[in-house]
């Protein structure tokens, strides 16, 4: 009988835990009987969000969730799943993102760290969600101060002309509140998790302001010892899982939107016009990702291009 | 030279070492709090947050405070101890058993600080930085933890082997 | 059994005098040796002290021990000790109860139990010792009195909980305000009540030279005893917190800002008293940290041995009605307080046990509070009291005397703890009228 760990920092109720572990381990469970056992420890008990690539690194778990935002030293140029102005839906973005780690220089990333991708989960792009109103062009932005998680965030707001505030998410919920920050950048996903939903009063719908992304990753050490069978099962449920978290998210989106208009917020979608004027500032974000990391000697542009010619844009 | 003699030598040069660590600590405590003040004044009434605060606070200011802190701190009596059973023990048996445990304590340390230096060596060698506003060395954040963990575990050795009774109350400054 | 023998290890080695720190690290490396390959061990202890120290939260560990004793520095903290003792000098045993009206009104600036008690412990302990208090009895209401600081908001407890739940923090603050002011008024009742059954525990306050007792450390003494300081110092903490300038991790920073402009105002702070000021702080806060990443040493092993989740499958699975079911958890929980770091045990077990409560009807806001009311008495319970550590540590006093002298506000913790739950109206009124 092979035991395999999972571990990860979100709670056991998380969208990626309930929606994308969750159910890989009980596909596993459904094919492989009784050949197969997992240890299950959810919520930073062995290892934080931040840590995930030392655990796997380090033998702790045989499996965990990378999130991409946390490894830019160690995996950069994945980092291009994160980018604004690059999709939107999560039915649009896993399967691209699912082949780019599979090929190329994310996957060669990847390699590097010595784990393997076993399913990939993007969150439907971050929306400005806020509490002074629906916030659309550059004067509603001017002056406002959002928070942000840090990273790629930072440059997007600032993109946008706001002012990038990083709060840890354990201080959001309070800042919105009190009014420390005018808005945040969040996934739909977040708003409920955190309590946003009752300190918000507008939210938009169709941004591109960048995602948050995660590898479900198995070491290599531990990839090996797998059957052929097993290994095989793992890549067909991480495929099944990437079809139904997306779906999942997508719906999702579109329920949250509809109980958030009920409760009497704002939900708004951006004219045409905003969406290009954004998506010019936006392209500042990309430049200045591939140039600080030209500067580190990395082909970013070339895993832009690669990424975008996935997309199916330019 | 006699053994206590070298060992008051000994003591006395790691206690300057001590000594400066905490005066590097302190300095990053009233930094963080300077700083974290800063920020929120400025965002307040100016809407421009030093966005850099954060990261800047939480991974070199703090990790600098608390582990330079820790070697001085355990001198000057920062430390908790139940001390009624050692105190119950015959005076031949309390020695070598706290000094035991202080042993076990410098053991632990130093390796808690000698993975850290490995952590440190490959971020060096590594270059590697976490993006952010800017790019972030991470060695630099790590360095902290060799440097306090090797200069507690020093204490606590010398600690151990002092020629008289080895902390067997805790002190104040 | 694996955790029996863990348990066994970690209590061992505190009792043979290995600083708890190093108990619990050592402790928890050994027992994880015991179940898991060295190389995960090696990966644990690679993080543990990084992780611990790197964490944004960790800074108002510092702010706050940092405001205390830029208070104590400028003599500010006294003077309140002093107010309320003035205030309080016709009843026995004044100023402990003193020490809880300080330690309520520092709740509601302070989210940190730790903090909270440090400060209380070094404004009032050496006055308590010099008008003749027991020390066991000020020890224990000290630490008792600290505990307030995680029930009355804002407080770090509810915050973790909530987000291991995705209960509205908001509605836990809120949640927290009666129960916290019942606690407040049951350890005053407390006082009352033991100084009325033991008279020789405490002094009546109204001695004349309360005032040139309490300058024994040389400050000036002239126009002591005023409330202003501290009440503007309240006002600008609960100002920026609630005027949304600051977040509660941000907040320390500013209330330590402004005890040391307002201590420097008085003209109080010398260059020395400064300096004592940041080392007490360093000190402090190099103690917390080590028993913090001990404590994560040793959390890794709980995880390791599933004990905490198949503690709960068992509760679930036993058949036994609800109010049995959540009496069980209660007592896991204080049985787990008795040993473990308080954040350690919610965000260990708040998800599977709120899972389990609210399955079986329970209001997920009040078990909030429930939960925090354990974390409170688990502050203070041997073997593992860090409150009780914290209070002893600075008072330089036996921790089993501090024990001793906080058993009778663990009865009365008890009793609220029991009135909670058969009453949850006290803790959903408030929530409810949001
Ligand atoms: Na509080
Ligand atoms: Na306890």
């Amino acid at each position: 009988e092979t035991t395999l760990t999972v571990a990860h920092g979100f709670s056991p109720t998380h969208v990626i835990a309930a929606q994308g572990v969750d159910p890989w381990m009980a596909c596993m469970k459904a094919k492989a009987g009784d050949q197969l056992g997992f240890n299950y420890y959810p919520s930073g008990q062995v290892a934080s969000t931040k840590e995930m690539l030392t655990a796997l690194n380090a033998g702790i778990a045989d499996l965990t969730t990378v999130p991409i935002g946390y490894v830019s030293s160690k995996m950069p140029l994945n980092g291009v799943s994160m980018l604004p102005g690059l999709g939107s839906s999560a039915g649009q973005v896993i399967p691209v993102y699912s082949k780019a780690v599979r090929q190329g220089l994310l996957a060669k990333e990847f390699e590097q760290n010595h784990i393997r991708p076993i399913w990939v989960m993007v969150l439907p792009a971050y929306q400005i969600v806020s509490r002074v109103g629906p916030l659309r062009t550059k004067e509603d932005f001017a002056g406002k101060v959002v928070r942000s998680a840090g990273g790629t965030m930072n440059l997007t707001l600032s993109a946008l002309g706001a002012s990038p505030a990083e709060i840890p998410s354990s201080d959001m919920y309070v800042a919105m509140e009190r009014g420390t920050v005018d808005a945040t950048l969040s996934a739909y996903a977040s708003i409920k998790p955190y309590n946003i939903n009752e300190v918000m009063n507008a939210v938009s719908a169709n941004g591109e302001f960048g995602s948050f992304s995660i590898a479900f990753s198995m070491s290599d050490s531990s990839w090996t010892k797998l059957s052929p069978e097993l290994q095989q099962m793992a890549s067909d449920c991480g495929s099944q899982v990437e079809g139904s978290i997306a779906r999942f998210l997508d719906g999702e989106v579109d329920e949250l939107k509809a109980e958030f208009s009920k409760a009497g917020v704002t939900v708004y979608d951006f004219t045409p016009e905003q969406l290009a004027w954004m998506h010019k500032q936006l392209g500042q974000v990309s430049d200045d990702w591939v140039a600080r990391l030209k500067d580190r000697g990395l082909p970013a542009q070339q895993a832009l291009d690669e990424y975008r010619k996935l997309m199916g844009v330019q | 030279m006699t053994y206590a003699r070298i060992h008051g030598a000994f003591d006395a040069l790691l206690a300057r070492g001590e000594a400066a660590a905490a005066v590097l600590a302190g300095c990053g405590a009233l930094a963080a709090m300077l700083l974290v003040s800063a920020d929120a004044v400025i965002r307040h009434l100016f809407a421009q947050p030093l966005t850099f605060q954060l990261y800047f606070t939480e991974h070199y200011l703090l990790v600098s405070m608390a582990l330079l802190a820790l070697p001085w701190g355990f001198r000057t009596g920062g430390f908790i101890r139940i001390e009624g059973f050692a105190m119950a023990v015959p005076l031949s048996l309390r020695g070598p058993l706290l000094r035991t445990g202080l042993l076990a304590g410098a053991g632990y340390i130093g390796y808690l600080g000698w993975l850290g230096l490995g952590k440190f060596q490959e971020a060096l060698a590594g270059h590697e930085v976490d993006m952010g506003v800017i790019d972030w060395p991470i060695a630099w954040s790590w360095i902290w933890v060799p440097l306090g963990c090797g200069l507690l575990a020093l204490r606590l050795t010398l600690a151990a082997s002092a020629p008289t009774a080895p902390l067997f109350r805790t002190t104040h400054d | 059994m694996t955790f029996a023998l863990g348990l066994i290890v970690l209590l061992a080695l505190m009792i043979l005098g290995v600083p708890i720190g190093f108990a619990l690290g050592l402790a928890g490396v050994a027992s994880l040796a015991l179940i898991v390959p060295a190389p995960v061990i090696l990966g644990l202890m690679t993080q543990v002290v990084h992780a611990t120290a790197a964490s944004y939260v960790l800074l108002t560990i510092p702010m706050f021990v940092l405001m205390a004793e830029f208070l104590s520095a400028g003599g500010v903290a006294q003077d309140l000790m002093l107010a309320c003792n003035r205030m309080l000098r016709r009843v026995r045993g004044g100023l402990a109860m003193a020490c809880v009206f300080a330690g309520a009104l520092l709740a509601s600036a302070s989210g940190s139990s730790t903090a909270s008690v440090a400060s209380i412990t070094r404004a009032s302990y050496p006055t308590m010792r010099r008008l003749g208090y027991d020390c066991g009895f000020s020890v224990g209401t000290i630490s008792i009195a600290g505990t307030l600081a995680i029930m009355i908001p804002p407080s770090i407890a509810f915050v973790v909980y909530g987000l291991m739940t995705d209960v509205s923090i908001g509605k836990l603050f809120i949640a927290g305000v009666l129960p916290g002011l019942l606690t407040a008024a049951g350890y005053i009742a407390t006082i009352a009540l033991l100084l009325w059954r033991r008279p020789g525990l405490a002094p009546t306050g109204a001695s004349p030279n309360v005032g040139g007792d309490v300058g024994g450390d040389s400050a000036g003494l002239e126009g002591r005893g005023q409330v202003w300081p501290i009440v503007l110092l309240v006002a600008i903490v609960l100002g920026c917190l609630y005027g949304g300038v600051a977040t509660p991790t941000e907040v320390g920073a500013l209330g330590a800002l402004a005890a040391g402009l307002i201590s420097l105002g008085l003209g109080r702070m010398t260059g020395r008293r400064f300096a004592t000021a940041v080392g007490n702080t360093l000190r402090t806060t190099a103690l917390i940290v080590t028993i913090i990443f001990g404590a994560h040493l040793f959390g890794y092993f709980i995880s390791f041995t599933h004990v905490t989740d198949q503690m709960l499958t068992w509760i679930a699975a036993s058949g036994l009605s609800r109010y049995s079911v959540l009496l069980l958890v209660v007592l896991v929980y204080l049985g787990l307080g008795m040993v473990m770091d308080q954040f350690a045990i919610i965000i260990l077990t708040a998800p599977i046990s709120y899972a389990l409560v609210t399955g079986l009807g329970f209001d997920g806001v009040w078990f909030g509070v429930i939960i925090v009311k354990t974390a409170e008495i688990g502050l203070v319970s041997p073997p593992m009291g860090l409150n009780v550590f914290i209070a002893a540590s600075a008072a330089e006093v036996d921790a089993r005397a501090g024990f001793a002298g906080v058993l009778p506000f663990i009865v009365t913790e008890l009793v609220i703890l029991a009135l909670l739950i058969a009453v949850p109206e006290i803790v959903l009124y408030l929530p409810g009228t949001m």
